[in-house]
């Protein structure tokens, strides 16, 4: 890694970004300064958030869901089957009309990775995923996983909404929803996007649908100059300096002040006052999580700081580790973008070889990082990482070299608070096909991850359209073959 | 089966045999089974797996066993769990009476009788008497005397406050109605001139005077207009995965705002909106109206690339009539009728067979472009032309038979040369669709790159002749034909893989090709010898911002047939996206259309050349006819030709017809999305799957509203249009109350900012009961006796004296009635985001208030396989931005974030009520988003450009933001900040404050 040179800020915005928030710290400064201004703290988010208590006392705190669009292969990576690798090249016959969503079916195709024991629990992971095969320990895989859809957009609303249609709440506003903020300095909820652009659906995959609008993720990129929308003026505003900033707020709050004298009894009024106390919070906190300066050059190293091929996503788990740490309840980490050409996801119907090995070299090292840095760390206890997919690849062959896509059986794994580390639940057939054994939808790892957080997943209700909905819709079954 | 039950009763009450153990059944434990357990324990899926709305279910017992054991009733599970201190069951619920437990204790005992085939129906679900269910009732108006009472709405009102003890407030000051009323009826503040001339008219109307102005102005249709929007969830993007953009919604916007302005007759507005197109054929704005059917989100991969056949593609459909029929039934009657899709209704008395039936009444349409004519007097000329242009075509075709029999020698050798070659064609294959598109290269970012694609033929053999077939793909804004096709390139031959060296065939590298469109390219290549044939591209084809190099087919004659067939290809590059496009498409025989070649040659290619012979044989045919004809003939015939030369002149010559995307039966197919033809088959799905289909189910509406017949009595069954307009005339039918309670409650709530009833989209068991019920039957009463009109609707709610209140809180009052429910103070508002964003264009002199037309986009566009939408590369001081919110483009999955933060409406679900949140994140938008920042200043330019002295600039920013002065405490703070750091931060504070956001 070449050595860091000191950094001569070039914009406006970037010297506030690196400033850590300046003109922000200015403000709240001042603010805190005045005294008696203070709305009690939080009392604007609070103040949307229902009366859903813990249903029952909590194994984990705060989530990770690392969402790999596009669809990632299983038989490329944990759901190992000798009988494909024995039977590579022969004709496929799984004894039943096959019906793919763009081809017909190929010959049996071993994966082109090979495959290795790993841990005191000897699971067999390919080649593809090394650094995750030392974590392996703490990893529970659900390897019975169907999907409803065969379609990438409404499989991936599905994955994170519970539904195929959109307009549904995210699992991450969901629990926002349900368990409140941990911190007034930084959203509940954050997404950090794949550097390259959004994934099908774009951001209805985080919104809060029906819930208040509080609850929907807050997007940050961090490889953007402005990872976070609107946190500061723009470069061409001239007029507002930082002096203007601290005056602005405080006027605004003498004005609302004195306007929200002469209304008593209108919280709102009150709610809307404290909102920008807890916007100069966030000008303070947010530049300061983004600023990897003090991460030691191992941490860099073990996040894949230094290759090109891992900087991206490595960049955005170092990040996650950061906002959990500053009390994020729920980071949603995006591994590839759209299904478009050159692929830059893990939809690879034409050569599965060249684009899963792109995109699980770029995934497998940052996320093993993750669960060693947070296990080390004492984290990980009190997180759970959930990786995710909207539905897996079939065993034949697409084209010569390409998988298609596979609803019928696929892996998701979850790792840390309340986990049962080296577990496998369920199986695909010999072929890594069809799940065949203990199989699970999305229901069940939502019902799981929020049994974890101490949330009955049929009583985390929400009035919509006549309709008391859930995260589970009708469905879900805490899978306690892989709670601790 | 829920109207069975009372029949079964009665049946049991005559049968003689059954003594004492079944009177005991009919008249206490088939009740008490019915109030406390069949809510649950009943379906397809009930609780704990025990279903007790039969003997079967009773005695199979659930996921505890048997519930149970006849005759014994101690060791009946059933009893165990309702009896004791604190039964098990019901769950959550009050347990059964003593004397019901002793009773189903009694019933055990004596063997649990059940009539055969008895089925308990949950209570809840056959109760149709429920209010929302019934014919409008004839109400009075309370009869009381009060001065303050203005209107009979205020006479319900002040009944219901005095029954819970409760004074209204007193009437607020003209400054704080006219900014209430403005933003009310035209989402815009007052201007300062409108509130002086208010707050002096000396006129004892001059509040109903300021009313009839507001509503007369063209800003209340575009207000209530978006209202409008928000109820049917319109979005001008497809929604999901590859969300396309829809460049023809706006038209129906455009038709909601109209209808607003025009007053439309309510009833009327709803026919035109589910059947326009077939109720009012000659008005071209009631077929724009059927964009209320295509609102919604759409599956575009669902529709366009599955295969039809598959699962998920009725998956996607199912899903598609779905959103059809939520939206008409919630819009319009505020039934939660899709609850209904998986099992009956689990509250309300709507069966699955009624979902399914609604699902029919849409099964025949899509969602797609329809053309039709924005004038409806051009519309009237085409229909007419039309018309005529039949009758003309007919009579002409009455005198070519008759020149069928002019003959002569010359003519009937002609006629065997026509003969032989129509057989000749006959041998050869028809014209066949395509399904792949061919080859297509990387995408580069500027036009002069070299790209290559060649064929190897296995063995070097003497070439006739080379086509190019260009491809065809209607794709970002470029109409289809000639797509990828490289305005400069070469075709060579040659024995060497690499070109080292090579014969060339033609050689176009130095000035552009023609762009051929559809038309195939034919080079001669008079036997020169090769293995291998390149095309190499020198410049490519723009895109959009970008160039590729793409052809459908590539044919190489050789000895009359296609050497290049099947063979394999190799590029520099290409996008492997099969089955579309991929090098191996270059040569399978199909272009982007149609069969080119096939294994066995090139027969299709001459197919081409024998219609081509076919067309001039004709031609000469009929030359030699007109040569013989009679004078009269001839005549007729010119005359004929030239009256339909000129009907079509006049076809052409009309203005050219726009498009709405609208509910449609003929559209032009795209992929896997073709036309239904006729409505598709809806049967009734087991638990809502396509997998599991059980009867047909003919269209109908839902049985359970009292009044309108549910059932259609249709002369065409088959025909899509006569079902849409038989759902239309159910909703409209006099006798359908729900409908018009649904309107005067959304109306009500978008003036006093809860509803009547505060669940305006569920009048069903699980929504909100009405606050004031005889108010709400009143007002439909009202309605439906004032013509339906929304307008009329509007005076009467805004004249009363409930309208004209305080919003100021009173503690005696609060305490009673925190909620406000009985509506003893107006409701203080926060501004939407449309309002907040217009009022501030408006104030900063900035806001441009055309109306209408294609929707402005506030985002860089670029089409992709996921189009891309980037709100933040876009100049806010763009004159696009400008205009009043309603126009802006609303993409569905990627909304503005800085009105999304303001909890504008999300167009991929129906919102009958905005949230109103207040988040750290909006105070961040309200104070730097770009568009904010850049108004402070415009405000400050206007402020300065208007008044030259910082106190009267002051004083305008206050007039104009808040609707008053400030006082003197305000002034010198301002006055002090400006000092500081100048007038532009000043109205980026005012445009922050709270008075500005919220309307009293």
């Amino acid at each position: 890694m070449p050595p860091q040179r000191p950094h001569v800020p070039t914009t406006r915005r970037e010297f506030l970004w690196n400033l850590g928030g300046g003109l922000g710290g200015i403000a709240l400064a001042h603010l805190l300064g005045e005294g008696g201004l203070l709305a009690p703290a939080g009392a604007s988010e609070t103040a949307t958030r229902p009366a859903v208590g813990l249903h029952h006392s909590p194994k984990a705190k705060r989530v990770v869901q690392l969402f790999m669009s596009g669809a990632a292969s299983q038989c490329d990576t944990f759901d190992y089957k000798p009988e494909l690798i024995e039977r590579d090249g022969q004709p496929w016959d799984p004894g039943e009309k096959v019906e793919l969503f763009q081809s017909t079916p190929g010959h049996c195709m071993a994966s082109p990775w090979g495959w290795k024991q790993y841990g005191e629990c000897g699971k067999w992971m390919s080649d593809l995923v090394p650094h995750l095969g030392e974590c392996v320990d703490d990893m529970a895989f659900v390897h019975g996983m169907i999907s409803k859809s065969n379609v990438h957009g409404p499989a991936t609303f599905m994955q994170n909404t519970g539904f195929v249609l959109p307009g549904f709440p995210s699992m991450g506003a969901w629990i926002s929803y349900g368990l409140g903020s941990m911190t007034d300095d930084l959203p509940t909820f954050v997404v950090l996007p794949d550097a390259r652009g959004f994934a099908p659906n774009g951001p209805g995959n985080w919104s809060a649908g029906f819930l208040p609008a509080a609850h929907q993720g807050t997007l940050i990129k961090p490889a953007e100059e402005n990872p976070i929308a609107d946190l500061f003026p723009p470069d061409e505003a001239d007029y507002i300096t930082p002096q203007s900033e601290a005056d602005t707020l405080a006027l605004l709050a003498r004005l609302n002040g004195r306007h929200m004298a002469e209304r008593p009894g209108d919280s709102r009024l009150d709610a809307r006052i404290a909102s920008y106390e807890l916007a100069a919070r966030l000008q303070l906190s947010a530049p300061a999580v983004l600023d990897l300066s003090d991460e030691t050059e191992a941490t860099r190293r073990m996040y894949g700081l230094d290759e090109k091929v891992t900087e991206d996503f490595g960049r955005n788990c170092l990040i996650t580790r950061r906002l959990l740490e500053r009390g994020v309840r729920f980071v949603q980490v995006w591994s590839g973008a759209d299904n478009g050409f050159p692929r830059r996801n893990w939809d690879s119907h034409e050569d599965i070889k060249r684009d899963h090995g792109d995109m699980g070299r770029s995934m497998d090292k940052p996320a093993a990082a993750l669960l060693k840095d947070l296990k080390a760390r004492g984290m990980l206890d009190e997180t759970i990482v959930i990786w995710t997919t909207e539905f897996g690849r079939m065993p034949c062959s697409q084209g010569s070299k390409g998988r298609d896509h596979n609803p019928f059986g696929f892996t998701s794994w979850l790792a840390g608070g309340g986990i049962r580390g080296g577990t496998s639940y369920g199986e695909t057939d010999e072929w890594s096909y069809k799940a065949v054994t203990d199989t699970a939808y999305c229901y069940d790892l939502h019902a799981t991850v929020l049994h974890l957080l101490g949330i009955d997943h049929e009583q985390l209700t929400f009035r919509h359209n006549g309709i008391d909905r859930r995260l589970t819709d009708v469905h879900g079954r805490v899978i306690d073959e892989i709670v601790a | 089966m829920p109207r069975i039950l009372p029949t079964l009763l009665l049946l049991l009450l005559a049968a003689p045999s059954a003594a004492g153990a079944n009177d005991l059944f009919r008249d206490e434990v088939a009740p008490a089974l019915q109030q406390h357990c069949v809510r649950c324990h009943a379906g397809d899926e009930p609780k704990g797996d025990l279903n007790l709305t039969t003997r079967a279910g009773l005695l199979n017992g659930g996921n505890s066993g048997a519930s149970v054991a006849p005759g014994d009733a101690e060791a009946s599970l059933l009893l165990d769990y309702i009896s004791g201190d604190e039964p098990a069951m019901p769950k959550d619920a009050p347990p059964l009476s003593a004397e019901q437990v002793e009773a189903i204790r009694r019933w055990i005992a004596a063997g649990a009788p059940w009539p055969e085939d008895f089925e308990l129906v949950d209570k809840h679900k056959v109760d149709d008497n429920w209010w929302s269910l019934m014919p409008l009732a004839q109400v009075d108006v309370p009869a009381i005397d009060a001065p303050w009472i203005r209107t009979p709405v205020d006479a319900f009102i002040l009944a219901k406050l005095r029954e819970n003890n409760l004074e209204p407030s007193p009437e607020a000051d003209r400054r704080t109605l006219i900014r209430r009323l403005t933003y009310d009826l035209h989402g815009l503040p007052p201007t300062p001139e409108e509130i002086e001339a208010f707050v002096a008219d000396p006129d004892p109307n001059a509040y109903r005077n300021l009313v009839d102005r507001l509503l007369a102005s063209p800003r209340y249709g575009e207000r209530w207009g978006r209202h409008w929007l928000d109820i049917v969830h319109y979005g001008e993007s497809h929604g999901y995965d590859k969300d396309k953009p829809r460049p023809n919604a706006w038209p129906y916007r455009d038709y909601v705002i109209n209808s607003f302005n025009e007053d439309k007759p309510y009833d009327r507005f709803v026919a035109e909106q589910i059947a326009g197109d077939v109720l009012f054929v000659h008005d071209p704005q009631a077929t724009v109206a059927t964009g209320f059917i295509a609102a919604g989100p759409w599956d575009f991969v669902g529709h366009v690339e599955l295969r039809e056949g598959t699962v998920d593609k009725d998956i996607a459909r199912s899903n598609d009539r779905d959103d059809m029929l939520s939206n008409a039934m919630s819009t319009f009657t505020s039934l939660t009728v899709h609850c209904a899709r998986c099992h009956d209704h689990k509250f309300d008395p709507i069966r699955q067979q009624d979902y399914y039936a609604l699902q029919a009444v849409f099964a025949g349409v899509d969602r797609a472009d329809r053309p039709y004519d924005a004038d409806p007097e051009v519309a009237r000329r085409r229909v007419h032309l039309a018309a005529q242009k039949t009758q003309l075509d007919e009579q002409l075709a009455a005198v070519e038979r008759r020149l069928d029999a002019i003959t002569s020698p010359e003519i009937e050798a002609i006629d065997s040369l026509v003969a032989l070659t129509s057989e000749l064609a006959e041998d050869l294959p028809e014209e066949t669709k395509s399904k792949t598109l061919g080859y297509h290269s990387e995408i580069m970012p500027r036009a002069d790159v070299t790209k290559w694609v060649q064929v190897d033929l296995g063995r070097s053999i003497p070439i006739d002749e080379i086509v190019l077939v260009p491809a065809h793909v209607a794709y970002g804004g470029h109409p289809g034909p000639g797509f990828g096709f490289p305005p400069r390139f070469k075709v060579e031959v040659s024995d060497d893989l690499d070109f080292a060296a090579s014969q060339v065939v033609c050689d176009y590298t130095s000035e552009d090709y023609a762009h051929p469109g559809d038309r195939w390219q034919h080079f001669a290549a008079d036997g020169k010898q090769g293995r291998f044939v390149r095309v190499t591209a020198t410049r490519l084809w723009e895109r959009t911002d970008d160039w590729i190099f793409a052809l459908g087919e590539l044919a190489v004659l050789s000895g009359g047939e296609n050497a290049a067939f099947g063979k394999p290809v190799t590029a520099l590059d290409s996008i492997e996206a099969s089955p579309s496009w991929a090098t191996v498409n270059l040569v399978d025989g199909f272009s982007s259309l149609v069969r080119v070649a096939a294994a066995d040659g090139v027969r299709p290619l001459r197919r081409q050349k024998v219609d081509a012979a076919l067309e001039q044989a004709k031609a000469a045919r009929k030359a030699r006819v007109n040569e013989l004809l009679d004078d009269d003939t001839g005549a007729e015939l010119t005359r004929l030709q030239a009256e339909l030369a000129g009907i079509e002149a006049e076809l052409a010559s009309l203005p050219e017809q726009q498009e709405v995307y609208a509910a449609a039966t003929e559209f032009d197919p795209q992929g896997a999305f073709k036309p239904a033809g006729e409505p598709r088959p809806i049967h009734l799905l087991g638990r809502g799957d396509v997998r599991n289909p059980k009867g047909l189910v003919a269209p109908s509406a839902v049985a359970a509203v009292r009044g309108p017949e549910g059932h259609f009595t249709l002369d065409e069954a088959q025909d899509e249009g006569q079902r849409r307009a038989a759902l239309a005339g159910w909703l409209v039918d006099p006798r359908n109350a729900l409908v018009r309670r649904s309107i005067v409650n959304r109306v009500w709530q978008y003036h006093f900012g809860k509803g009547i009833v505060d669940s305006p989209n569920d009048f069903g068991r699980m929504g909100t009961l009405p606050t004031h019920p005889e108010l709400l039957e009143w007002l439909a009463g009202w309605f439906a006796d004032h013509g339906h009109s929304l307008k009329q609707l509007h005076r009467l709610l805004l004249l009363s004296a409930v309208y004209r209140q305080e919003s100021q809180s009173r503690d005696e009052a609060a305490r009673v009635d925190a909620a406000n429910r009985y509506l003893w103070r107006m409701n203080r508002a926060r501004l939407d985001a449309e309002c907040i964003r217009d009022a501030m264009l408006y104030v900063a002199g900035q806001l441009d208030l055309t109306m209408g037309g294609p929707s402005v986009q506030h985002f860089f566009f670029k089409d992709d396989h996921s189009p891309v939408y980037d709100y933040a590369r876009f100049d806010v001081d763009d004159p696009r931005s400008r205009r009043r919110s309603v126009y802006r483009f609303l993409v569905r999955s990627v909304p503005d974030p800085f009105m999304d933060c303001l909890d504008c409406a999300d167009p991929s679900i129906m919102t009958p009520k905005r949230n109103t949140t207040l988040t750290s994140i909006q105070a961040l938008a309200l104070l730097n988003n770009p568009l904010i920042v850049r108004q402070s200043e415009h405000f400050a330019e206007r402020l300065q450009s208007e008044h030259d002295t910082l106190d009267a600039q002051l004083t305008a920013a206050y007039r104009l933001a808040l609707g008053r002065e400030p006082d003197d405490d305000e002034r010198q703070a301002l006055a002090d900040f400006v000092a500081r750091h100048g007038l532009a931060s000043a109205c980026r504070v005012i445009l922050n404050s709270n008075e500005f956001l919220f309307v009293d």
